[in-house]
């Protein structure tokens, strides 16, 4: 019997199913499709199960097997760890999917989140009317080019294929040294500054916090 | 193998020049659109076709030297917002013009914008009754008649036009439509029910929909529609102790109920409902979103105003005995204006201005006038001026049979009549924008639709 397909199809099964129970999917794709892993996941285990009792007719190639052997450890034992400050700067802030009406009555200017922000500042970017407003956000730093590094978020639909980054602009407090890619828990109040002859909402900060990546960092 | 490398390479060169070309590209200029006028006099929304330079786009801007102006924004969408507090006293030219932020010229473009809006009006006539338009250059202008009296009438929140409802007679009401072209001249007018109707309230907001809460003669109850911009009918599941006013920027409706008044999103938004209890009415809106103007009803007869922020608790801005007809609002709540009426024998109209903190700016007795019945206050920013419906009384006591439309200023307090005998009136948001070329204007209000 060939042992090699159906072992390498548990194998991935089991990969699979890894990704989806520690969390690693977090980093990959919205929460919403999770559950396609975990039927995969279990899809697979299920072929190797099959493949292992009616071995097939037909011989497949054995090198990609033995390539799809080899890279599954390598998934496994390699965490990610991917730079979300190098991907945004490297994708287009596009359009910002998401209601902003339910923003301006049903939730208080400290409960908004860095995301909800961007919404509301591109929907009514009058930064007159939120000057003074208390701000209480978290994201990473991102660095953007001859400009203090701003605080952003990566919006994903799907995956992390469609990654849009959402900054807003931070006043950082004196000497604060900052990182790329570090998160941060930023609260203070939104202000109003002129760049480049145009007026735009900042926050100006006044307590910043280094925060441990959150579980899901993408918001929808 | 080697066939495949001709029509692959053939590809390769397409799509660089392609890419190439569309770098070259110059950006266009989509839309031109009115927009909310937030805390200045007046907006419109700038959206182009690449990501624009921002410093250029502001460099290369052209308006009239003593008009003061913020461009606001990022990326594809910009708003030129006019400041300031010298209220607009005619159209202006606007040259746009500017580079993208791949520094790809935009091609410079004029336009003629009027950012004031029009006054839209009823006015009877015998038995039956005319809607007019009233702007400073053109004076009262009728735009149609209409049959029977009206009850209502609301122009929409875009500028598109009116809803109206009239009747000739009591228990047989109808709701109409109406719309305008961005220069005021009648479109379409046609009834939205094929019933007539017992009863019948409207509430619009900045987008254009329209929400129409009525009952026939058999129902028990008003039923709810929302009609959007583009004549779209949905029914709304929603029962309500008074009228239903939607929110101006859209999504959400106030619903007063028997015990207070709930905030609830209006489909397709997911269901999410906010109540605040007490006997509270909704007064006005304020231009910054999030934040109104309520009325709260005192058990020893007392009226209160009182400031709705996001997520907080409600809070009073003034309380006394007076009958309080109406209220409106500036910017975030900076200044609010509340119409007063105390006295039985020697009725006393007067006008408060308050700030956010309640504290009273300005204090006015309206000598000689009295207010019209269920008429509200409307702010236009752009004058800096508050629209009333009054009627003159003369020294004996004797006062006008209709009311005339005033106009307040709210920086030197002169109140001056447009006039003319009205029935109701509201203040039409203009859509009039014009590109100018050659010289010659050309009707372009939008490159895009409005």
């Amino acid at each position: 019997m060939n042992w090699l397909p159906p072992f390498v199809l548990g194998l991935w099964g089991a990969v699979l199913l890894q990704a989806w129970g520690s969390g690693r999917l977090n980093l990959l794709l919205q929460a919403d499709f999770h559950w396609l892993v975990l039927v995969s996941g279990l899809l697979l285990l299920a072929l190797a199960g099959l493949a292992a009792r009616f071995a097939p007719k037909r011989r497949s190639g054995r090198t990609p097997a033995l390539v799809m052997l080899l890279a599954a450890p390598l998934v496994l034992l390699i965490p990610p760890r991917p730079s979300f400050s190098t991907l945004a700067a490297n994708r287009s802030s596009g359009a910002l999917e998401g209601e902003s009406e339910t923003l301006t009555f049903l939730s208080p200017p400290e409960q908004r989140s860095l995301t909800d922000w961007v919404r509301l500042l591109r929907s009514q970017p009058d930064p007159e009317l939120y000057r003074g407003d208390p701000v209480r956000i978290s994201g990473f730093v991102m660095p953007t080019p001859q400009a203090a590094p701003v605080l952003a978020r990566l919006t994903v639909r799907c995956c992390l294929a469609d990654a849009t980054p959402v900054g807003i602009p931070v006043i950082w407090p004196e000497g604060e040294s900052l990182k790329a890619d570090e998160w941060l828990a930023v609260s203070g109040e939104m202000g109003v500054e002129r760049v480049g002859g145009v007026l735009r909402s900042v926050v100006i900060a006044n307590t910043v916090q280094p925060i441990p990546k959150p579980k899901r960092p993408f918001e929808p | 193998m080697k066939r495949l490398w001709i029509p692959l390479t053939l590809a390769l060169a397409l799509a660089a020049v392609q890419q190439q070309w569309l770098q070259r590209r110059p950006p266009r200029l989509l839309a031109i659109e009115p927009a909310a006028a937030g805390s200045g006099l007046a907006a419109v929304e700038l959206q182009f076709s690449r990501p624009m330079d921002g410093a250029s786009l502001q460099a290369n801007l052209q308006l009239p030297a003593d008009q003061p102006h913020e461009l606001l924004g990022e990326g594809n969408r910009w708003r030129l917002q006019l400041s300031g507090t010298t209220p607009i006293s005619k159209p202006l030219t606007l040259k746009i013009a500017g580079v993208d932020q791949r520094g790809n010229a935009l091609e410079p473009s004029q336009w003629q914008w009027e950012p004031r809006p029009a006054l839209l009006a009823s006015r009877p006539a015998g038995e039956n009754e005319q809607l007019l338009s009233w702007q400073e250059a053109t004076g009262w202008q009728k735009l149609t008649n209409l049959s029977g009296s009206v009850h209502s009438l609301l122009p929409l929140g875009n500028g598109s036009g009116a809803a109206l409802v009239t009747a000739t007679d009591p228990l047989e009401k109808q709701v109409q439509r109406l719309r305008l072209s961005p220069d005021l001249t009648l479109i379409d007018q046609r009834p939205l029910e094929r019933e007539p109707v017992v009863f019948a309230s409207l509430s619009t907001n900045n987008a254009g929909d329209l929400l129409v809460q009525r009952s026939k003669l058999q129902q028990s109850y008003a039923q709810v529609e929302l009609w959007n911009a583009k004549g779209k009918r949905r029914q709304l599941p929603m029962t309500a102790g008074g009228p239903i006013r939607l929110v101006p920027q859209g999504g959400l409706a106030v619903v007063p109920e028997e015990d207070g008044i709930a905030l609830q999103t209006l489909p397709p938004l997911p269901a999410k409902r906010d109540f605040l209890p007490g006997l509270r009415d909704l007064s006005s809106f304020c231009p910054q979103a999030g934040r109104a103007v309520l009325v709260r009803h005192w058990p020893d007869y007392r009226r209160s105003i009182e400031l709705l922020e996001p997520g907080r608790a409600p809070r009073q801005l003034w309380i006394g005995t007076e009958a309080l007809l109406s209220s409106a609002c500036a910017g975030a709540a900076d200044r609010i204006w509340i119409l007063l009426l105390s006295g039985l024998a020697d009725p006393l109209l007067e006008l408060v201005e308050l700030n956010r903190d309640g504290e009273v700016l300005k204090r006015m007795a309206l000598e000689g006038y009295e207010p019209e019945p269920g008429s509200q206050m409307h702010y236009d920013p752009s004058r800096r001026a508050l629209l009333l419906l009054l009627k003159q009384r003369s020294a004996q006591g004797a006062s006008q049979a209709l009311p005339e439309a005033h106009l307040f200023t709210v920086d030197t307090g002169v109140l001056q009549a447009i006039p003319g005998p009205i029935g109701h009136a509201g203040w039409l948001p203009s859509r009039q924008i014009t590109q100018l070329r050659r010289g010659a204007p050309r009707r372009a209000a939008n490159t895009s639709s409005t």
